[in-house]
């Protein structure tokens, strides 16, 4: 970081019409994806997502492990989405449910993103040595199969919590993701604008933080909200089983204790319900926005402009033009 | 030959690190899972077995480095310890046992998956923003996002417990006898449609859209428009011209795909309770069987490094340029 104090920095006059630009800029990415109808619909239902997340005890109706009546009753104006085998409250339940699941969501989402960044910038940017060891790790972990690979591993941990299930997913979902960051900054390295800046003495380091990442935003965004998916998927799966769960309510451990109180087996629909198609929504929600940020990001996905009616082009050449 | 060579030494090397995990991760892990599992052992098996447990999970005063060595030495003579659960029945034995049910399950599902899926896939892209692609973008999205082991669930309560059109678990009922007749096989299938159909039905979306990109690619080509221009029939464009040239991408995922069949779908599998290696490893890790799970791990985990490899082969086959190594504009 040293090296980076020598370059002189000139107090320059804020100028107005350039801070307007910035701003713009800055803001132009999100104006874009709001004018993306999917991307649109998938922020509105992650959106609800995340305000139960946030405002979980106001929401909830009740105590979610609190015994309260009689088991097995169907939802109802009390009991919104109905009970469980032992009379708890299944609505309480999903609400701090969503909290638990969510949180390990975005947990896992920032664990496998920072360390994809990590690795996938660094060794497409240094190349060399470092590169090679970075790149085979990925290789390695890409090719193990990650389900039972997780299964493994969470097996050997002893009272796993929900610390733990983020750690493992998030330790162990970032190859696929390093490696397009690697393809990306490999591009990257070699390009006029890194090259400038390396010659007027920035360190490796800034160049990589401030020429190389901001480029990419768009697919770190899009890394973030698969590894999100990943974590959401992976909780249910984990705790569906019955690694991991505890007593704490979330939407994997809801499906373990249905599945255990065979809640299916005794009509106890309602038990099952909320937390799979949580699921379903939140998955849903992540696609849909990722295809928004593809959109925009990907200028080969664009629509074609329209022309006026009975206007043809000559044999397709709007599209492929890039191909060539 | 020389890309092959080094393909190979890889595999290799991938397969040596596959091993060493196996053999690192019981001996690197918090707490001693082991030891209660000795402990949980005593009495039930006779002292040779429990020796034999004690060096497989490190429970031994021997150096690392011989530990390792013993374990080597072991695989190389394919053997993968003993089943506690089972016990004295072999890993190797539930192993063999488990995989036909698996790849006659998700196996032949993906075979499935992928046909179906490709078809449509180079349908949706054939009629470009027609009826058919617009509708299978938001419906292939919704069936990718739902959980699979979910949907089972859902259709095993509906169909089997509500309707009770299928039998609600395992892979042949308890009162059918093993042989090769018409009635067994009915009831094996019986038994096995709705896992398959769960896994099917969740499966197709992805082999669709992926067709449909590569091959909306392909046909704004040139030797497309050429085809045309010759006046061809459409549908022979669409499949010997165009979708032959797209498939490649899908064809290597497809091998990949089949590699992950061998260790079968874990959530469907427990659901259904059908005894294919999923369901061995789920109950494996709920029953702390750690030498199945370890068994199983390794064995798919080879499974899965030699189809890596082969598809790298096949790659290189089908695409000259991947052999040579010309970087691709």
């Amino acid at each position: 970081m040293s090296q980076s104090m020598t370059v002189a920095r000139t107090p320059k006059e804020p100028d107005p019409a350039r801070l307007q630009r910035e701003r713009v800029e800055r803001f132009r990415f999100w104006r874009q994806l709001v004018q993306e109808p999917k991307a649109v619909v998938g922020l509105v239902i992650l959106g609800f997502f995340l305000f139960i997340t946030i405002f979980a005890p106001v929401i909830a109706t009740h105590n979610p492990t609190a015994i309260l009546g009689t088991p097995w009753q169907p939802p109802s104006a009390t009991y919104w989405f109905g009970t469980t085998d032992e009379g708890q409250d299944v609505f309480s339940q999903w609400v701090f449910g969503t909290r638990t699941t969510m949180v390990i969501g975005l947990g896992v989402g920032l664990i496998g993103t920072v360390i994809s960044v990590l690795i996938g910038v660094y060794g497409g940017y240094k190349g060399g040595r470092v590169d090679a060891a970075l790149n085979w790790l990925t290789n390695v972990m890409l090719a193990l199969p990650s389900y039972p690979l997780i299964l493994v591993i969470a097996s050997y941990i002893p009272d796993a919590g929900s610390l733990a299930i983020t750690l493992i997913l998030g330790l162990t979902s970032w190859p696929a993701a390093a490696r397009m960051k690697r393809a990306q900054a490999l591009t990257f390295a070699s390009r006029d604008f890194v090259l400038a800046a390396k010659l007027s003495g920035v360190s490796d380091l800034r160049i990589m933080a401030t020429e190389i990442f901001p480029n990419m935003l768009s697919l770190v965004f899009n890394t973030f909200i698969s590894m999100m998916s990943t974590g959401i998927f992976g909780e249910a799966f984990l705790r569906f089983l019955g690694i991991g769960s505890t007593n704490t309510p979330s939407w994997g451990n809801m499906l373990n204790w249905a599945q255990n109180a065979e809640a299916l087996l005794n009509g106890g629909w309602w038990w099952f319900i909320p937390p799979g198609a949580s699921i379903t929504l939140v998955l849903l929600s992540l696609t849909l926005i990722n295809y928004g940020i593809d959109t925009i990001s990907n200028p080969r996905l664009a629509k074609p402009p329209r022309l006026p009616k009975g206007f043809k082009l000559p044999v397709q050449s709007v599209q492929g033009g890039e191909s060539a | 030959m020389r890309y092959i060579m080094r393909k190979f030494g890889a595999l290799l090397v991938f397969i040596w690190i596959a091993v060493t995990l196996n053999f690192l991760i019981p001996r690197l892990m918090p707490g001693n899972p082991a030891e209660n599992l000795i402990a949980r052992m005593k009495g039930r098996a006779d002292p040779r077995v429990l020796h034999a447990l004690m060096l497989q999970f490190g429970i031994t005063r021997q150096p690392l480095w011989q530990q390792y060595g013993t374990y080597l030495g072991q695989l190389v003579h394919g053997q993968l310890g003993t089943s506690i659960e089972y016990y004295p029945v072999p890993v190797a034995t539930i192993i063999g046992e488990s995989l036909p049910w698996t790849l006659g399950l998700i196996g032949v599902a993906t075979i499935l998956a992928f046909g179906i899926g490709t078809l449509l896939g180079i349908f949706a892209a054939w009629r470009r923003n027609k009826l058919f692609d617009s509708i299978q973008g938001p419906i292939s999205m919704f069936l990718g996002s739902v959980p699979q082991f979910w949907l089972a669930l859902l259709m095993l309560w509906y169909f089997g417990f509500i309707k009770g059109w299928f039998p609600l678990d395992h892979s042949y009922s308890s009162t059918a006898i093993p042989t090769l007749s018409f009635s067994f096989i009915w009831d094996v299938l019986r038994h096995a449609f709705l896992p398959g159909f769960a896994f099917l039905i969740t499966s197709i979306g992805g082999w669709m859209l992926a067709m449909r990109n590569n091959m909306i690619q392909v046909v704004s080509d040139d030797f497309v428009s050429f085809a045309r221009a010759k006046g061809l029939r459409d549908r022979r464009i669409m499949f010997t011209y165009a979708a032959r040239s797209a498939i490649l991408p899908n064809v290597t995922q497809f091998a990949i795909a089949l590699g992950y069949a061998v260790g079968g779908q874990i959530l469907i599998e427990t659901i259904f309770s059908y005894p294919g290696i999923g369901f061995q490893m789920a109950s494996a890790v709920s029953d702390q069987d750690y030498p199945l799970i370890q068994g199983i791990f390794l064995v798919f985990s080879v499974v899965m490094l030699v189809t890596n490899f082969i598809v790298e082969l096949l790659y290189a086959r089908l695409d000259p340029r991947v052999r040579v190594g010309v970087a691709q504009a």
